[in-house]
């Protein structure tokens, strides 16, 4: 892709721009959009034959031991808001980006990564909860309590890192680090 | 695709515009809207008609099945803040286009205070339990 990038920053040199370079950025741009073109139309395609399934897409997972067609669990509003401001940030992009002539990819206020932080590390934050949660749930019941805090850990763990992965805001890093504490926690 | 879009805004601000680059920042224009408004209309039409699952979307997880006050304000200071960002964007956008706006400081600090709720509402649901498993250590052996 870098290479792409060098041919095309050739192509449209307003110096020399050399004919051939904005054939070969074309092509590739070309080839770019249709094979992302075509991915995207695939997986829509897939998502209304019912072959890729949302069904499950805002649920909590079923709890430990639970056979893989059991039903989904409760909704979680927390992977909900996520969704929502995934989509409404996606959109608002679009409509800056494709809003102006030339096109250009806009500036990234440092507001809107705390908003995302705020939004993403309430994610983490909640699945951490709703982890111990089913482990003392688990525990009360019928004494697995090891073998099940054990799993609650790694889920902890994975939750952390992905805190720590997309962690941009302040409480995306915060949530990550709580998540992987409870995670080593889990798996001692 | 963000960097084939890089690539076109600077064929488009370099040169004067190629019919041919225009026509491809087109279709990538429209293979992008369909995709992303594609997603965001099938995943609205699922949540409405119920395909995808929003059972126990605004009650608490006691066991007891009630609505809880803390989802509540959270889904509406949601639904209330990312509607008014949006319209924000697309207010802004006629003014200066080359920027995403700022988020207001009190937006932030309005969904930053509805998320603590609710986290605070979730998190004080587990003392029940953990207050019965500290008074009670012998039952969890």
């Amino acid at each position: 892709m870098g290479i792409l990038l060098l041919l095309l920053e050739e192509a449209t040199n307003p110096v020399s721009p050399d004919p051939r370079m904005v054939t070969l950025a074309l092509v590739a741009g070309w080839i770019i959009t249709i094979l992302v073109g075509a991915i995207g139309a695939w997986v829509l395609f897939l998502i209304i034959l019912g072959r890729i399934n949302l069904t499950r897409l805002i649920s909590e997972p079923p709890p430990p031991g639970a056979p893989p067609n059991a039903p989904p669990g409760d909704a979680s509003l927390s992977r909900f808001q996520f969704l929502v401001f995934t989509f409404i940030i996606a959109m608002g992009l679009l409509v800056v980006i494709f809003g102006q002539s030339p096109l250009n990819f806009p500036t990234i206020p440092g507001n809107l990564l705390g908003l995302l932080g705020v939004s993403g590390g309430s994610y983490v934050i909640a699945k951490g909860i709703q982890a111990n949660r089913d482990v003392q749930l688990s525990g009360d019941g019928d004494g697995t309590t090891d073998n099940s805090g054990g799993q609650a850990g790694q889920g902890n763990a994975a939750a952390g890192a992905a805190g720590g992965a997309g962690g941009a805001g302040a409480g995306g890093a915060g949530a990550g680090g709580t998540g992987g504490a409870g995670g080593a926690a889990g798996a001692k | 695709m963000g960097i084939l879009l890089l690539l076109l805004q600077g064929a488009a601000t370099k040169l004067p515009p190629d019919p041919r680059m225009v026509t491809l920042a087109r279709v990538v224009t429209f293979e992008l809207w369909a995709f992303v408004g594609g997603l965001a209309f099938i995943v609205a039409f699922q949540l409405l008609t119920g395909q995808i699952n929003t059972r126990g979307l605004l009650s608490d997880k006691s066991g007891q099945a009630n609505i809880s006050p803390s989802r509540v304000q959270l889904l509406t200071f949601t639904l209330a803040g990312a509607a008014y960002y949006f319209f924000h964007i697309v207010d802004q956008a006629r003014i200066d286009p080359t920027r995403l706006p700022d988020v207001p400081n009190e937006l932030l600090l309005l969904l930053g205070g509805s998320h603590l709720i609710y986290l605070g509402a979730k998190a004080a649901s587990l003392l029940p339990s953990l207050l019965r498993r500290i008074t009670n250590p012998d039952r969890q052996q």
